[in-house]
């Protein structure tokens, strides 16, 4: 079906509707880059760059969670490492220095350097105070993830 | 300078009609504030400082994965919406039981100054639930790799 209306290049220099000026139009074009940079920038801030730490749940019982285990194979080892908020607000991170706690960037650095052969056959059960921040939490899970062990969130207190 | 109306046939475009480009042009903008505002009117994601970390899981595909929100004061959201703690594990429950395969985790979205306290009856329900196990949203470090 012809409607009459015939189609133009924004090149076209024949029968110009400017009064006479010819040449590329490009306000059209700046207009929609321009929303579309908006939207694009205002969507990266919003968004962040996410992405996930995966921990277990401590199951009912009270063990690690690992129900889907071999039923000949050996146990995980599970080391119990616990976050405490000192009286000075500062966190302390019991369970890598024998009874002794140790500074939050300490524990980061041990988790770093320890030699841990098999990350499967070893587990964290990482546990916290009430008034202990996520943010220290979520720092002691990452050096734990960044060695391949997998972290068991314990729910007791 | 005398305005010209859009669609005035006289004096400028020889061709007449309605001249759309402004329109659209302002349509557009209107659609993406509008799509930007309700983001986020709908969630409360913006008042969640997220804790950075060095490693982390990237999600490629979107699931249909539920997430529990908790905020600095200790308040809790299930997929956007203010609920109480005790509410939690009887609607992650029910969610579960809907989704069926299609079921895709549970995200706790916690903000780095919340206190583990408001996060742990959260894990308490979920292991009540029958949630074996959770995925923290945090925030991708500057250098981190995975």
């Amino acid at each position: 079906m012809s409607t009459g209306l015939k189609r133009r290049s924004v090149f076209d220099r024949s029968g110009s509707t400017l009064g006479g000026r010819s040449g590329l139009m490009m306000t059209p074009m700046v207009d929609v880059v321009l929303v579309i940079l908006i939207f694009f920038m205002a969507s990266t801030t919003i968004a962040g760059y996410e992405w996930f730490l995966q921990a277990a749940v401590e199951s009912p019982d009270g063990s690690s969670g690992a129900q889907e285990e071999a039923r000949f194979a050996l146990p995980a080892a599970v080391i119990g490492v616990d976050l405490v908020r000192g009286s000075d607000g500062v966190t302390v991170v019991y369970g890598l220095a024998g009874d002794a706690g140790v500074s939050l960037e300490r524990a980061v650095e041990m988790i770093g350097g320890m030699e841990i052969g098999d990350g499967d056959a070893l587990r964290v059960g990482l546990g916290a105070g009430d008034d202990v921040e996520m943010g220290d939490v979520m720092r002691v899970h990452d050096a734990w993830h960044g060695r391949g062990v997998q972290v068991v969130m314990r729910v007791g207190r | 300078m005398k305005p010209r109306s859009i669609i005035g046939k006289h004096g400028g475009n020889s061709g007449g009609g309605v001249n759309v480009t402004p329109m659209i042009d302002v349509v557009m903008c209107l659609i993406v504030f509008y799509l930007m505002v309700g983001q986020l009117a709908l969630d409360r994601r913006s008042s969640i400082v997220l804790a950075e970390t060095v490693t982390g899981v990237e999600r490629a595909e979107v699931v249909d994965a539920i997430e529990i929100g908790v905020l600095m004061d200790g308040g809790l959201t299930l997929n956007g919406e203010s609920i109480a703690v005790d509410r939690i594990g009887g609607e992650v429950s029910g969610m579960m039981a809907r989704q069926g395969e299609r079921f895709g985790g549970v995200r706790v979205r916690a903000d780095e100054e919340a206190g583990f306290g408001a996060v742990r009856p959260v894990l308490a329900a979920l292991q009540e639930a029958g949630v074996g196990g959770v995925e923290f949203v945090t925030l991708r470090a500057a250098g981190g790799g995975g």
